[in-house]
């Protein structure tokens, strides 16, 4: 009980003190998320404790996990009046571009003959965290370099994102929203808010209609890729 | 007081959807995560009209907002797989660019081919 207290509310004071940092320093750099991971790893580190006390201590913070996907209904709902001529056009980008993060992933993951429980953990990475926790687990790969990899994703989408579009002449800021939201999931989504209202509406449609797509999609996708190596 | 109370009823609606969608996946074996089926559950409340809007801002505002928190305990996890990380340095710096790079490029390009009108 004491252990609960105290670990959850570690981490909800860490990140609250991470969103001031990064409210002053406004770059997605100073992600308040990867600013507690490493703090708190750390912090663990160094004091000797084991990431199984910490995770049963913080139980309850990874139970809101699951709430918030299903809390994503309502966004969804709100624009769904914005995006509905274009519904189709999101989710054929959307099941296209996530065809092609896995299908990379499992290339090299190939090319460096990376052991398959890796392999496993790096199927659904463009997708939001809870997402690819949940088909992480289900592909029984490690859950924790799955979240690391996908935060850092969605940093560089949002650090790096703009000026490529601009590199490549990817104009409309609807494309752009589908584009981050589909790619770099909500850290994506934010960015792309902060530079367009229309392209934060288009991203955060894109991302929970990937997280749909993903979660059907991805585990049939590794299946029939093992499949063909095998 | 009465914002308590609204949050303890919206946060009610959340949960129970998740709960609806864990037996039903147990229950049919579906293989679509509970939390997903969850959230289709809820959209189709709201689309039909049974749910409003309205009772599920209180909780769906910060928590959405917040959600990034959710995922710190997750993110820690890595600290068991410093030596996978390290092994395999390369692999994953390597994924860590070219997913995103690839990924928003082709979408981005997809995606422009739609006809917007602002």
């Amino acid at each position: 009980m004491i252990n609960l207290l105290l670990g959850c509310t570690f981490t909800l004071v860490l990140f609250a003190l991470m969103r001031r940092v990064n409210q002053s320093w406004h770059s997605p750099l100073f992600n308040p998320v990867l600013l507690c991971i490493l703090i708190i790893s750390t912090t663990l580190l160094s004091g000797d404790i084991d990431y199984i006390d910490y995770r049963n201590a913080t139980k309850p913070v990874s139970f809101f996990l699951e709430v918030a996907v299903v809390a994503l209904a309502l966004p969804l709902y709100q624009q769904l009046h914005t995006i509905r001529p274009y519904l189709l056009l999101i989710s054929l980008s959307s099941f296209i571009g996530i065809t092609c993060a896995t299908l990379i992933a499992f290339c090299l993951c190939q090319l460096f003959s990376a052991p398959g429980t890796l392999t496993a953990s790096l199927m659904a990475l463009s997708v939001t965290t809870p997402i690819t926790l949940i088909v992480t687990d289900s592909l029984s790969g490690f859950p924790g370099i799955a979240a690391i990899m996908v935060i850092l994703i969605g940093v560089l989408g949002g650090v790096f994102g703009l000026s490529l579009f601009t590199l490549a002449g990817v104009t409309k800021p609807q494309a752009k929203g589908i584009a981050l939201g589909v790619a770099c999931h909500a850290i994506g989504t934010a960015a792309a808010m902060e530079h367009h209202p229309a392209a934060g509406a288009f991203a955060s449609a894109a991302m929970i209609i990937s997280a749909v797509i993903t979660a059907s999609w991805v585990p049939m996708l590794f299946t029939l890729l093992q499949g063909i190596i095998s | 007081m009465m914002i308590t109370l609204r949050f303890i009823a919206s946060l009610s609606i959340l949960i129970g959807c998740l709960w609806a969608a864990r037996l039903l996946t147990a229950a049919l074996a579906l293989s679509l995560p509970a939390p997903l089926l969850g959230m289709l559950l809820l959209f189709g409340l709201l689309q039909s009209g049974i749910l409003k809007s309205k009772y599920l801002l209180p909780s769906c505002g910060p928590i959405l907002k917040y959600m990034a928190l959710f995922f710190i305990p997750a993110g820690v996890g890595l600290i068991s797989y410093l030596e996978v990380f390290s092994q395999n340095a390369w692999l994953l710096v390597s994924v860590l660019i070219l997913v995103p790079v690839l990924g928003l490029l082709l979408t981005g390009k997809l995606a422009s081919l739609g006809r917007y009108h602002d």
